[in-house]
């Protein structure tokens, strides 16, 4: 298990090396001069020049990514062109906001998809089937930002149990900040429950075909013992690959939902730096979202490992 | 006189208007090896998993089955979960996907006694390992917290057994517990079984469409045909004189010989193989090199035009390996293949008219055909060896003789691989092979799959063939009595090596290598007298 772990965490620093390249030709290749986007249409050749060479715009490319990456490597993610603080300040505060309700809406969204996809599962072609099917469906088509401003309408403006939007920040609490990202993280848990339950449902319908199924059964355990004894693990192998999927869009793809909700997310940051061409803010934010994603499927892998014993001599 | 152990009564199972199982009644007794014999489809299985009630779903049953006299189709799936594993255990077919594969082998066998027994993990693991150590698994060299995939198809097989027989039942019941193991392993866990009999109270209802495995053990046997007991009794006596037509035909298919096809007076050789070497690295760690695995070391052959040469040995051996050489599909790291004079290499270097010169079947005639094309296509696809493609109506022609020439007819060449069965399908896929008139045929397993009436077919079809086209065939196969049918020279292959090679006649008759002598004392045979 140990040598498994190691050569994952091999793949994951290359992988990082690799992603950190990119992006920077990607951004280079972006146009628009973020110096002279700050001064405007007016400014004076000379002027731009010295913002540039302050901005640590000068020098070779070359030069500017070696500066860039370890900067990064010290925590030094330079400063942001419009706020004039350092990037990674804002990221922080922004990341404080993002990371709860991305897990949040992870384990809502895990802890209903399982049961009700093994549920469905062992109901193949009955009722229970359906309905979950129908369901799950219906979770899928409606946008979750309808679903957001429905929750508005009946929990925060009906029943005034949750404020209708903002975020107090965690010197008010954990519990009152915990209780602003409820209704988001429903909102945001929805579709994603949905597909998580229709894959958990059809890999327990595989599961349930194999032969050794048919073992446990002739053993003497019961249908539900059988499901949650031998076809759940064996299940969640293509399950975790989808939870893993999720959470790396969950982190940066809750932009519509931070909007509804006026959170101060990682999502409307990245908006933001890009309508400004603060690059430097976009660079960075890219490259945390990669190293999430990144960092997020070296778990999933280790979860594998964890899951499926014949992954762990490789 | 005391109730049989299982007795059934008048068993029928119908899956929609199909009545798979046809009042079948048989009674086994106590400490006694019963026998189910049948082709595949003959409702063995059904039979099987009706008296244990895990029919699919779909499958209705109805008849009466009783075990040491109490009902068992009276009880309600509660109650049978609790006769499932702890009065009644059962083992099946493909060792290598019977068992969980992210659970220990020490947890799977521990299960049936926590779940029965009430056991507490620990104490079931302690019995557990007391129940691995009796089927030949000692817990000091196969540990209990291996998982499946570390051990070989006849460990599994045998984990398959511990678990089984964990709680003692009073019946066992094996369907085709071997026919996935080659022949050495086989004769272990066929001397499990019949000791775990023996040395106990225990009955044990074997499924098999293999007669032989059945001759050396069960003490009754009844011969299944569509759905019916066509004739039981025991062992010898059915042996010796069964009144059925059907009984007959299954032992003459086991037996089949097909006419011995005339040598060339003067055959030049047309395959010939020198001192070669196969392997692959394994994964290499850092700071030390990868391991090399040897497949093949050093093997020489020749096989000469219009001659059959068998190959046989048992799984891992490298007879695939050596295969997937001679056709080019596997680069050597030395000696040398020759196919009528030119040089085999590896890769888009090799002539295609030397590619065109051998064709190969394979074991599983279903998933070696593309399911989405037309016969017609699936047949035409050597065509493109040919320097000198044919027109579409001669390739068209082409396919429907090769198609005539193993017996289907051409009309069939519309027609989609699903739609034939297994038989047909390796039928099919020995037109493929003729169709661009090839010198060398390899055939992997060939007839490995097929139910023995199927299987006597074939070898006639394939004998006639080599006749009418003068075949040079390389038959691979770990089955001796099918080598012994249709070679006139066999080899045997051990560890990547060939540890004897002469007349197939004399090799099998009096081995010389002791291997070989394994290989023929563990195959499975059905007494000569019994059959003169």
């Amino acid at each position: 298990m140990l040598s498994y772990i190691l050569s994952r965490l091999v793949a994951l620093l290359a992988s990082l090396a690799v992603a950190s390249v990119v992006i920077f030709v990607m951004i280079e290749m972006v146009p628009g001069d973020p110096a002279a986007f700050m001064l405007g249409l007016n400014a004076a050749p000379d002027t731009v020049a010295a913002l540039r060479a302050e901005l640590g715009l000068g020098g070779s490319p070359v030069e500017r990514y070696l500066r860039w990456v370890t900067g990064m490597v010290q925590g030094d993610f330079g400063i942001s062109y419009t706020y004039q603080v350092p990037v990674a300040e804002l990221v922080a505060a922004r990341l404080m906001v993002s990371l709860p309700l991305a897990v949040m809406a992870l384990l809502l969204s895990t802890l209903i998809a399982l049961p009700v996809g093994l549920y469905a599962a062992s109901r193949r072609g009955r009722a229970g089937d359906w309905s979950v099917m129908g369901i799950t469906q219906l979770g899928i088509a409606i946008p979750n930002f309808w679903f957001a401003m429905i929750l508005v309408v009946i929990f925060a403006i009906q029943l005034r149990w949750f404020s209708a939007g903002g975020f107090p920040g965690w010197d008010a609490g954990v519990l009152a900040c915990l209780k602003a990202l409820i209704l988001p993280a429903v909102a945001l848990a929805l579709p994603q429950a949905s597909i998580l339950a229709r894959v958990m449902r059809s890999a327990v319908l595989e599961v349930l075909d194999q032969d050794y199924i048919r073992t446990a059964r002739a053993k003497g355990l019961s249908h539900r013992r059988t499901l949650t004894d031998h076809a759940f693990r064996n299940a969640l192998i293509p399950v975790l690959t989808i939870i893993g999927l999720q959470f790396s869009f969950l982190i940066a793809g809750a932009i519509i939902i931070e909007n509804v909700f006026f959170l101060p997310g990682l999502g409307r940051l990245v908006f933001q730096g890009i309508t400004q061409r603060d690059l430097i803010v976009v660079e960075s934010v890219v490259m945390l979202l990669v190293f999430a994603v990144i960092l997020v499927n070296f778990m999933v892998d280790i979860a594998y490992g964890i899951a499926d014993p014949r992954l762990r001599r490789q | 006189m005391s109730a049989p152990r299982l007795a059934i009564e008048g068993l029928s199972v119908r899956i929609g208007d199909m009545t798979v199982v046809d009042r079948i009644t048989l009674s086994i007794g106590a400490g006694k090896v019963f026998g189910l014999a049948g082709e595949s489809g003959s409702g063995k299985s059904m039979t099987a998993l009706a008296a244990i009630g895990l029919l699919p779903q779909g499958a209705v049953r109805s008849g009466a089955a009783r075990l040491d006299g109490n009902d068992l189709f009276g009880l309600d799936e509660a109650a049978m979960c609790g006769v499932r594993g702890r009065h009644i255990g059962m083992i099946f077919q493909e060792p290598m996907t019977a068992l969980n594969p992210v659970r220990s082998i020490g947890d799977q066998v521990a299960e049936t006694l926590v779940i029965h027994a009430g056991m507490h993990r620990q104490a079931a693991r302690d019995v557990a390992a007391d129940r691995l150590d009796r089927v030949g698994l000692p817990a000091d060299r196969i540990g209990l917290d291996r998982y499946p995939h570390e051990l070989s198809g006849g460990q599994r097989q045998r984990v398959m057994i511990a678990q089984a027989i964990a709680l003692q039942p009073a019946l066992l019941i094996a369907d085709e517990p071997t026919t996935a193991l080659d022949v050495t392993t086989q004769a272990g866990i066929l001397d499990l079984l019949g000791g775990l009999v023996a040395e106990g109270d225990m009955s044990l209802l074997l499924i098999t469409h293999d007669l032989a495995v059945l001759a050396g053990l069960s003490s009754s046997i009844a011969v299944m045909k569509d759905g019916r007991i066509v004739e039981t009794g025991e062992t010898e006596t059915l042996f010796r004189h069964h009144s059925h037509a059907y009984t007959a035909s299954l032992l003459a298919a086991s037996n089949h010989r097909p006419q011995a096809v005339p040598l060339p007076d003067k055959a030049d050789p047309l395959l010939r193989i020198e001192d070669l070497r196969l392997g692959y690295r394994g994964r290499g760690r850092l700071f030390r090199a990868a391991p090399l695995s040897e497949a093949v070391r050093g093997v020489s052959l020749s096989v000469d035009e219009g001659e059959s040469v068998g190959l046989v040995g048992e799984s891992g051996c490298g007879k695939s390996t050596l295969a997937r050489a001679i056709l080019g599909l596997e680069p050597p790291r030395g000696g040398s293949i020759t196919l009528a004079g030119t040089a085999v290499t590896a890769g888009q270097m090799m002539p295609a008219h030397t590619r065109a010169a051998m064709q190969i079947v394979f074991q599983d005639p279903y998933g070696s055909f593309n399911p989405r094309h037309p016969v017609e296509r699936l047949v035409a696809e050597p065509f493109h060896l040919l320097d000198d493609a044919p027109t579409r109506a001669e390739a068209s022609r082409a396919v429907g003789a090769a198609l005539e020439a193993v017996g289907l007819s051409p009309q069939d060449a519309g027609k989609y691989i699903h739609e034939f069965s297994g038989g047909q399908r390796q039928r099919i896929a020995i037109a493929r092979a003729l169709v661009i008139r090839p010198k060398l045929i390899i055939l992997d397993e060939a007839v490995s799959a097929l139910d023995v009436s199927i299987r006597a077919q074939i070898l006639d079809l394939l004998a006639g063939l080599r006749r009418e086209f003068g075949l040079a065939y390389l038959f691979i196969s770990h089955d001796l009595g099918v080598v012994r049918a249709i070679t006139e020279r066999v080899l045997v292959m051990k560890d990547g090596a060939i540890v004897e090679s002469g007349e197939t006649e004399r090799v099998l008759a009096s081995p010389a290598h002791p291997y070989t002598a394994e290989l023929v004392a563990a195959s499975p045979q059905i007494p000569q007298e019994w059959v003169a």
